[in-house]
């Protein structure tokens, strides 16, 4: 929407840290090596943090390093290390021919979803708009009687302005999350207390 | 970089997920394939929000921009942080499981799991 985005570096970036995410991804379902295989996964993860950059989401690109990088793939590399000494690695079970078919239908059936679908361009729409074009990226004010409000564009900086919902994305995701989404976000904070006592009695040594 | 780049390496990557999940012998691989179709999801879900007009600013000229409305395009990064937080609880519950099980059977090859077949 503004500055170097649309231009060939953003492209060249994202072509590069998407290839990284795939072929790290490949290597993790064809490496015999267990170990091998879960790091290549958090490459495969970190490489998605740079495409998460590209696409104005800061936020969830920090939440997948700290998450993903350095919580989920560091827990796995702990489990391989506990099972260690299974023989055999990481082989194919027999149903790997169908799981190729499924997968190879899947992908070209997502394929020429995608390019036959009309999506609503945003990048347009904020073009012809200069009041979402703030609201988006730039700086915006409200105006208007309550219960009719409107923004209109404002100066970055300015006395009342807000500034947009790319620019300050984390701000935003908070307060979706203790507004809009407020029942989902106390409902997941029950999965993960669950899901964390579940684990504990899970692996409790059988006191007998 | 337009929406539907990042939707074919999203479709791409669940795809990878996909297989790995169905024709990996290891549980640790499949717990490991099952992430990496979380994470397409996320990435299809932050493209959506990045690219595709929110609800509220559809619609003919000219177009009252409400806050609402604008903040509507966060939607699927909110979605992502629930998808990231649900990935964090299953791996947790998976690999306990995995461990639980190679604690008492000594193996984690799926096909040696069979002991619910009648």
């Amino acid at each position: 929407m503004t500055g170097v985005e649309g231009s060939i570096i953003t492209d060249i970036a994202f072509w590069a840290v998407s290839a990284l995410a795939i072929v790290a991804a490949l290597l993790v379902v064809t490496l015999r090596d267990v170990f091998k295989a879960a790091l290549f996964l958090a490459l495969s993860f970190l490489a998605l943090a740079g495409l998460y950059v590209l696409l104005r989401a800061e936020f969830l690109a920090v939440v997948q390093v700290l998450i993903y990088v350095g919580a989920i793939s560091i827990l796995i590399v702990f489990a391989i290390m506990l099972v260690r000494d299974v023989p055999g690695g990481s082989t194919d079970n027999w149903m790997y021919g169908i799981a190729g078919t499924v997968a190879a239908l899947l992908m070209a059936a997502v394929i020429f979803t995608v390019f036959n679908t009309d999506f609503t361009d945003l990048d347009a729409l904020a073009a012809s708009n200069p009041d979402v074009m703030a609201g988006l990226t730039g700086a915006s004010r409200t105006v208007g009687e309550p219960g009719d409000e409107r923004i209109v564009a404002a100066e970055i900086g300015a006395e009342g302005a807000e500034p947009g919902v790319f620019a300050d994305s984390t701000g935003y995701i908070g307060g979706l999350l203790i507004r809009d989404f407020v029942l989902p976000f106390e409902a997941v904070s029950l999965v993960l207390l669950a899901a964390m006592i579940g684990a504990l009695a899970l692996i409790r040594e059988r006191q007998t | 970089m337009t929406l539907e780049n990042v939707l074919l390496v999203s479709g791409i990557l669940f795809s990878i997920g996909l297989y790995g999940a169905l024709a990996k012998r290891n549980t640790i691989v499949v717990l490991m394939s099952i992430e990496i179709m979380f994470n397409a999801v996320n990435v299809a879900a932050i493209a959506f929000s990045r690219y595709t007009i929110p609800e509220g600013l559809t619609g003919t000229p000219p177009l009252t921009v409400t806050a609402d409305a604008v903040q509507r395009a966060l939607t699927g990064q909110v979605f992502a942080v629930f998808v990231v937080t649900i990935a964090a609880a299953e791996v947790a519950l998976g690999l306990a499981l995995i461990i639980a099980v190679y604690r008492s059977r000594r193996t984690v090859e799926i096909t040696d799991l069979n002991m619910m077949r009648g």
